[in-house]
């Protein structure tokens, strides 16, 4: 009924401009390249609102209220648009032709708003989907490496579906430097749970002995087949929407929708093997020392490698199907995927299961459109590897005396306890019957995976309802909500017999669970207005709010102090935990973060863009001081020109803009601390009633202030086969939020919290993509992605303001250990420095006679100041080599993924020096000795070798000299590398039926240092660059089945 | 629960609302950026918790019973070592560190750090609720605060005391000199016991104790606290008496005077209650990074001494099986394996033995040694010390050992040295004392002396800060120098002090600079303290 008085109301309306009879034209729109029809190309009568799209042959139908007069225009991604006059045909074919240019390429940027890319004013790099399924790895990040200048990518080493430590052009920043991730224009929580912060690998909040552990972060969670494109907004201005989270770039993520007309199910299966690409160097020759010793400088006994028995071959199975479709009114996308993994370490595995569903839909008369989305994901891992020394099976596997039987300790790796009537662990360096606990840095690695289990579990829903209303074809509104929980559960199960610096004598369990929320909303009126037939304005409004409920957890333990831990052995029930024992800590970080913001963008004669943008946040966390309420601004304005509609340019040359902008963000700090709560509870201490004084409130914190400015240009010749994109940027990030120790004379805090220094990085980026090769039968195009970035702490402090000028703020603070990474000024973020040094003169290292008469090093351990700054992790520059060539029916693709300069420090192979297990050493004892050159104290030359032993037991273990561990880290690898056969058939009801074979990792060009220094051992600030046991880099090769029905 | 949800709901929307038009919604910030696990003074009024709350921490910090590694920095890789009373087989950092006098500036801010955050600070805050209101509270943690930073004292020397919590305009802070802080410590017990001794007359008519709910060592009574607080006066006293001998004869005669006298049983030991393991049970069973020192083996092997029993257990090692063997301090180690299965320490009870009643006696020993009035005699007090340690731990043959004239030190034996018999401290050697047991009345002041510090260091093991200071002091017991010194020419023989707390340096510039003046040499291990002379 309604209906009808609708329809009338509209009949009488029009009734009064339409003289002219109605028609329904219709069409088919095809491809100029093959004269495939276009599926869902859109046809829109010009001037109104009235259009509709083609199906899935390309054809269309359309109803005219003026035929004659009547222009349609035709459209559809990758094709430039074609304006067709009607003029009372019935039948209107298109042949739409591939924008090979592309200069209308639309992007998504901030708040998912779509931009032509021309008229950007600052960087973007944008990977199609396609490109991260190929030769996937679990998390979808990792794939991003080699694709995107200025991009840098540190997996944590503890293996698949792990997290990933992402930073866009240098860390900025003393607390977070991660990029946000954006999806579908809303901005996601990553936290990643569980990182180790030191290098025994245990965790914050965790009790001593803790094993290391890496929950898994956000991203992971993402099935890569779910995602359309990324785009990569690397600079502040690109993020200055999407507030504070931002200043540290944007990953945007775009995922996939279902199309009108387009009826498809996707299928696609992808099973690939892993093994060890680089474990470290070890020696089998050399046998113990001796009898019951933790060292191998015995004598020849040829071992055999026991180690390289020990890895398996890794599988991970990853299927996925998706159904889309829909109606030029409704449209649905469905995926679900599974994961199965088995690691390349015995008994660690992995599964995870995706669910999405998408459905987008216009209402009335097209105006309101709504897209909403569901997602479901469950995954779980026992045994996912750690870093780190304590309770590591590497640890035990690497440092296992040679000429000891291995596969005794594999098949006995318990034995029944007389005195105790269970099974207990059996281990060359501990005699539990006796009270010897062993080695706290090494167990039976076999006893390790069997009786210390521990099993991570996520579940997590993400979904997000957009409404949008069109009023007029320039003016529409949004309101978007979202919505986002994970929960996680970890726990660990150490039976009696594990070492006691790991469990106690009962056993060990620990029952950790961890709730991440956010509510995320916000409200947009959307402005697209041609101001007259030259200036075009494009405008945006809108607020937003965020509400978030982080490490929102309890975690129950039963701490290794002594006692039994577990009142009934091996019974892993938290009433089972000792009181003594017991370790309860509860956590909750709440946030609300509200924005109101604006952005415009002028455009003149489509050549010339003028962008600006501005911002107010809220940020609860700064609740108690003045900027609560007035909240803090920032913006950005940027600018763009397309040159070569306004000059002439060389005929080589056919598109050139240049590009500038200019962004402030500010940031908000961690919440609590401008209102710190007197006491907390001890839970070391198993105790409520026993607490630590709280830190400085310091009511005067501001926000940090990151300021950027870049400056870029893109060019492309020669009919667009080559084009470059070129990006220069600087970035300060002042007044950080910095936590600094109170001087020990203060009545109340123990910690004071400052706003302090300037941490500056400037950089280069440039990708610059070739067609060499481009006729009927092959196609090969090439994409070079290279970025540089120098890092400075320009200022930590002012003096006489409480912390030093000269203080080193700790990212990894020594602790006795051969190394540390501190923030420093003058130095680079996270520098390297050496806990000890080896006395040198010249080029000769000072030597002396030890008590014994052994010639050893003379070294010395030194602290910040006098630490010397031994190389930072962060690479030079960077330079990825992405191809794609296509002959036929076949597709070859690779990617080499290069990182040149910085440095790494392996401690594992320190450790293994120290014990005599590196081949290192075994090369020195089969050369009689080390040939370096040598002094005494007095300067006379000392001509012998070195004794290798003498040596390795001065330098190495984990407090060695930190100076002598340090590595390149450039390294070039073969990082994908697929062939691809597309099966000729034409079989109705099939699209296509893709085969590959693909393979990722697969080896170095060139490597220096003992590990893969891509990988970490935190996603956090603390460990970058620094090999603790951490799982060997893989190797994956493995085959791909698509198929489009 | 519903009705609250929807509530939240709508609010997000209401902010959503007026945030749109340009105004923020920021009304629940202060909520929403309050820890709610945290606990503020507010929640704490009732049951004087706010009060009693400090006094539990201060407790358990003043050696920290949990976690482990904090009590293995705070004193075990120092004072407990250096007192002879134990030894690492742990080589740590290539074994370059505190244990062969290469200072680890890493481990060695611990016991200072655990001092100002964990007791000063909560002192502070007592002192502020409590001063002219409850002084019954107030000199309660007087005198716990001297029992702590008076351990600190004689860890660094110069300390923050009187000036704590008056920050300078340059944030800095100033220290005392050794001299002034044993001053400050001699006023504050003096405050204290003036307060405690009235309500401890009237001790046994109340009807409430006052800090009994908080009290983790005497259970609330007055008494007990004032004998504390009269005996630590003492311990202060004697400690001075080389470099300040009126001064310590002014107040060790008040604390002999006080109608409460001293610790005279050993119910009256200063030992702190905890629920949670003796830290010396995971740094010893747990993590095997503590074994039984080498003087311990020597002094009371020498002595036949039924107490070592209860001390140590024998070793495990095949090359001194089922022997008393500790390691020497500083000695070269390639690995734990070699020196780990020498003596373990015995499992001690949950409790933090802190003063025993005997070192009461030993007090009163030296100070009668001295001419002090109200010491009684030196000979009844040695007996007495020695009988109170026995009886302690029940252990048996006190009779014959206190008659015992002829056992003395015995030479120390290592046959794990990995320079052969580099370890060992022969026959004759000068580091092993002629002194026996029994008392002589005719014997010198020097030899009474050694008598009564050797049998006061063995009443008071595990307590190594305090067996330290007096080693330091009077020399006495003869321990073993350093094996190996790895000090660059520091230290000598023997450590005196750790090195002022690296974070100082940074936090409190100004202060640290003038502390090493009042120090009087360079902040290095090798500068004597003030009380220190020789």
């Amino acid at each position: 009924m309604r209906k009808s008085l609708l329809k009338l109301i509209v009949l009488l309306f029009m009734s009064g401009t339409a003289a002219y009879a109605q028609t329904t034209v219709s069409g088919r729109v095809t491809s100029a390249t093959d004269g495939s029809g276009v599926p869902g190309a859109s046809v829109v009568v010009k001037g109104t609102t009235n259009g509709t799209s083609a199906d899935a042959d390309g054809k269309f139908s359309i109803t005219l209220a003026d035929p004659a007069n009547s222009v349609l225009v035709i459209s559809f991604i990758g094709f430039s648009a074609q304006e067709i006059a009607v003029q009372n045909q019935t039948v209107v074919n298109v042949t739409l032709r591939e924008d090979a240019q592309q200069l209308n390429e639309v992007v998504v940027t901030a708040l998912g708003i779509e931009k032509e890319t021309k008229s950007l004013t600052y960087a973007v790099q944008q990977v199609e989907g396609e490109q991260l399924t190929r030769s996937r790895d679990l998390n979808v990040a990792n794939s991003l490496s080699g694709r995107v200048a200025g991009i840098t990518i540190n997996r944590s080493a503890s293996g698949p579906g792990g997290s990933t430590r992402v930073v866009l052009r240098g860390n900025k920043s003393t607390t977070n430097n991660q990029a946000l991730y954006v999806v579908d224009g809303v901005p996601m929580i990553n936290p990643s749970v569980g990182q180790p912060t030191d290098i025994w690998g245990q965790s914050t909040g965790a009790g001593s002995g803790s094993a290391g552990r890496d929950g898994g972060d956000a991203i992971s969670n993402i099935n890569p087949d779910d995602i359309e494109s990324i785009n990569v907004l690397k600079g502040a201005s690109a993020a200055a929407l999407y507030g504070s989270q931002a200043a540290n770039g944007v990953i945007l993520i775009t995922t996939k929708k279902g199309k009108a007309g387009q009826s498809k199910i996707d299928f696609s299966s992808n099973l690939t093997f892993e093994n060890v690409l680089l474990a470290p160097e070890m020696q089998y020759k050399y046998g113990q020392t001796a009898s019951g010793t933790r060292d191998s400088w015995g004598p020849v006994v040829n071992a055999p490698d026991h180690v390289k028995k020990f890895w398996q071959t890794g599988r991970t199975w990853t299927n996925s199907i998706s159904l889309s479709g829909g109606t030029d009114k409704a449209q649905s996308y469905v995926s679900y995927s599974n994961t199965t993994n088995k690691g390349i370490v015995p008994t660690s595995t992995f599964d995870r299961h995706t669910l999405n569903f998408r459905e987008t839909a216009k209402l009335l008369n097209d105006k309101l459109s709504l897209d909403g989305s569901v997602n479901l994901t469950t995954q779980k891992s026992h045994n996912r590897p750690v870093s780190g020394i304590y309770n590591n099976p590497l640890t035990g596997l690497y440092m296992m005396p040679r000429g000891l039987d291995f596969d005794y300790y594999k098949n006995n790796f318990e034995y029944y306890s007389p005195t105790r009537e269970m099974y207990l662990q059996n281990w060359w360096a501990m005699d539990l019957e006796n009270g010897n606990p062993g080695l706290d840095d090494q167990q039976n690695p076999y006893w390790a995976l069997h009786r210390v289990r521990r099993d991570d579990k996520r579940d997590r829903v993400f979904g997000s309802l957009t409404l949008k209303y069109q009023f007029t074809d320039w003016l529409s509104v949004q309101a978007r909500g979202r919505f986002d929980k994970s929960y996680d559960k970890y726990e660990l199960k150490a039976n009696a017999g594990t070492q006691s610096v790991f469990a106690p004598r009962n056993g060990r369990y620990t029952f950790d669970e961890q709730f991440n929320s956010q509510l995320y909303g916000d409200f947009l009126v959307l402005i697209n207005k041609d101001l007259n037939s030259d200036l075009n304005l494009s405008a945006t409004f809108g607020t937003s709010i965020q509400d978030f409920k982080q490490n929102d957890g309890l975690s129950i333990d039963a701490t290794p102090n002594g006692g039994d831990g577990l009142n009934i052995p091996n019974v892993f029930t938290v009433w089972n935990i000792t009181p003594s024992a017991e370790r309860i800590t509860q956590t909750l970080d709440k946030k609300q973060i509200q924005g109101v913001f604006g952005s415009m963008q002028f455009g003149f004669k489509d050549y010339l863009f003028l962008d600006l943008t501005a911002r107010n946040d809220w940020s609860s966390a700064f609740a108690y001081t003045p900027t609560a309420n007035k909240g803090y601004f920032y913006y950005s304005v940027g600018v763009n020109a397309v040159l070569n509609e306004v000059l002439t340019l060389p005929e080589a040359i056919s598109f050139m803009k240049v590009r500038a902008s200019y962004a402030k963000v500010g940031n908000d700090i961690p919440s609590y601390y401008t209102n710190p709560r007197d006491y907390s509870i001890n839970g070391t201490r198993n105790s409520a009633d026993q607490n630590v004084i709280g830190p400085n409130p310091f009511r005067v914190l501001r926000p940090e202030d990151n300021r950027s400015f870049e400056v870029g240009s893109e060019i492309k010749f020669i009919d667009n086969r080559v084009g470059l994109d070129v990006t220069y940027y600087i970035n300060n990030n002042y007044d950080q939020f910095v936590t600094a120790p109170a001087t020990s004379g203060d009545a109340k805090y123990s910690t004071w919290y400052w706003n302090l220094g300037n941490i500056r990085n400037r950089g280069v980026e440039a990708s610059l993509n070739i067609i060499p090769v481009k006729n009927s039968e092959v196609t090969w195009s090439s994409t070079f992605n290279f970025a540089a970035n120098r890092n400075k702490v320009v200022k930590m402090s002012d003096d006489g303001n409480g912390i030093s000028k000269n203080s080193y703020q700790p990212l990894t603070a020594f602790g006795g250990n051969m190394f540390g990474s501190y923030i420093h000024e003058g130095d680079m973020w996270g520098d390297l420095y050496s806990n000890r040094i080896i006395k040198r003169q010249g080029d000769a290292i000072v030597v002396k006679a030890d008590d014994t008469g052994q010639i050893v090093p003379v070294t010395d351990g030194v602290d910040v100041p006098n630490a010397p700054r031994i190389g930072n992790p962060q690479p030079k520059f960077t330079l990825g080599w992405n191809n794609s060539i296509d002959y036929k029916n076949f597709t070859i693709t690779f990617l080499i993924d290069g990182r040149f300069g910085g440095k790494v420090l392996s401690v594992t192979q320190a450790y293994l020096d120290r014990y005599g297990y590196s081949k290192a050493t075994a090369d020195a004892r089969d050369n009689g000795g080390l040939d370096m050159k040598a002094v005494y104290e007095d300067g006379t030359p000392y001509d012998s070798k070195l004794d290798a032993k003498a040596y390795y037991s001065t330098i190495g273990d984990r407090t060695g000299v930190g100076s002598e561990y340090i590595y390149d880290a450039t390294n070039i690898r073969l990082r994908e590398f697929s062939v691809g056969y597309r099966l000729p058939i034409k079989i109705a009801g099939i699209r296509n039926i893709d085969f590959s074979v693909v393979g990722r990792n697969l080896f170095f060009f060139e490597k220096n240092a003992p590990f893969d220094p891509d990988l970490a051992m935190s996603t956090n600030n603390a460990l970058q660059g620094v090999d603790v046991f951490g799982l060997p880099s893989t190797r994956s090769i493995g085959f791909n089945l698509k198929a489009g029905f | 629960m519903k009705t609250n949800f929807i509530f939240r709901r709508n609010r997000l929307a209401v902010c959503l609302a007026t945030a749109l038009a340009l105004t923020s919604c920021t009304g629940d910030f202060e909520e929403l950026n309050t820890d709610p696990y945290g606990i503020s003074d507010e929640q704490l009024v009732g049951d004087f918790n706010i009060i009693g709350l400090p006094f539990k921490q201060v407790q358990l910090s003043l050696y920290v019973n949990d976690p482990a590694w904090n009590t293995q920095l705070q004193q075990n890789l120092n004072a407990d070592m250096y007192s002879g009373y134990m030894m690492s087989p742990t080589p740590y950092i290539g074994n370059v560190n505190n244990l062969n006098y290469s200072l680890v500036s890493g481990w060695n801010g611990q016991a200072w750090t655990d001092a100002y955050d964990m007791v000063m600070k909560p002192i502070a805050k007592i002192e502020a609720a409590t001063k002219g209101k409850y002084d019954n509270f107030y000199a309660w943690s007087l005198i716990l605060k001297v029992e702590a930073m008076h351990r600190v004292s004689d860890i660094y020397g110069p300390i923050i005391y009187t000036q704590f919590g008056k920050l300078n305009s340059d944030g800095s802070v100033k220290y005392d000199s050794q001299k002034d802080a044993y001053y400050a410590f001699f006023n504050d017990l003096e405050t204290a016991i003036n307060i405690l001794t009235p309500l401890a007359r009237t001790e046994a008519s109340l009807i409430t104790i006052p800090f009994k709910p908080f009290d983790y060592v005497y259970d609330g009574s007055y008494t007990k606290w004032v004998k504390f607080a009269n005996t630590l006066r003492l311990r202060l006293a004697i400690r001075i008496a080389k470099k300040d001998a009126a001064k310590a004869k002014l107040e060790g005669e008040k604390a002999l005077a006080n109608e409460f006298g001293l610790l005279s049983r050993n119910s009256e030991s200063f030992i702190v209650k905890t629920t949670t393991t003796h830290p010396l049970n995971v740094i010893n069973n747990s993590w095997g990074d503590v074994r039984l020192g080498a003087p311990v083996e020597s002094i009371l092997g020498g002595y036949n001494d039924p107490r070592l029993k209860f001390f140590a257990l024998p070793a495990t090692d095949a090359a001194v099986k089922d022997q008393y063997k500790g390691i020497r301090l500083g000695v070269d180690i390639d690995a734990k394996t070699r020196y780990v299965d020498y003596s373990k320490l015995v499992t001690f009870p949950n409790q933090i033995l802190l003063m025993t009643t005997a070192e009461a006696w030993f007090l009163k020993a030296e100070a009668d040694l001295r001419g002090w009035v109200g010491a009684g005699d030196a000979e009844a007090n040695y007996i007495n010390g020695i009988t109170a340690s026995f009886q302690q731990y029940e252990a048996e043959g006190l009779t014959e050992y206190l008659e015992d004239n002829t056992s003395t030190q015995k030479p120390y034996i290592d046959p794990k040295s990995i320079k052969p018999e580099g370890n060992d401290i022969k026959a004759g050697s000068q580091y092993l004392s002629e002194v026996t047991i029994k008392w002589d009345n005719n014997a010198d002041f020097e030899t009474k002396l050694e008598r009564i510090i050797t049998q006061k260091w063995i009443a008071m093991y595990p307590e190594g800060q305090e067996a330290w200071s007096e080693f330091r002091r009077t020399g006495y017991p003869r321990l073993f120098p350093v094996v190996v010194n790895k000090s660059n020419g520091e230290i000598g023989d023997f450590i005196k002090r750790l090195e002022f707390v690296s974070n100082e340096y940074s936090t409190n510039a100004a202060g640290v600079a003038e502390a090493v003046t009042l120090l009087g040499g360079p902040d290095t291990g090798g500068t004597a303290l003030w009380w220190d002379i020789d």
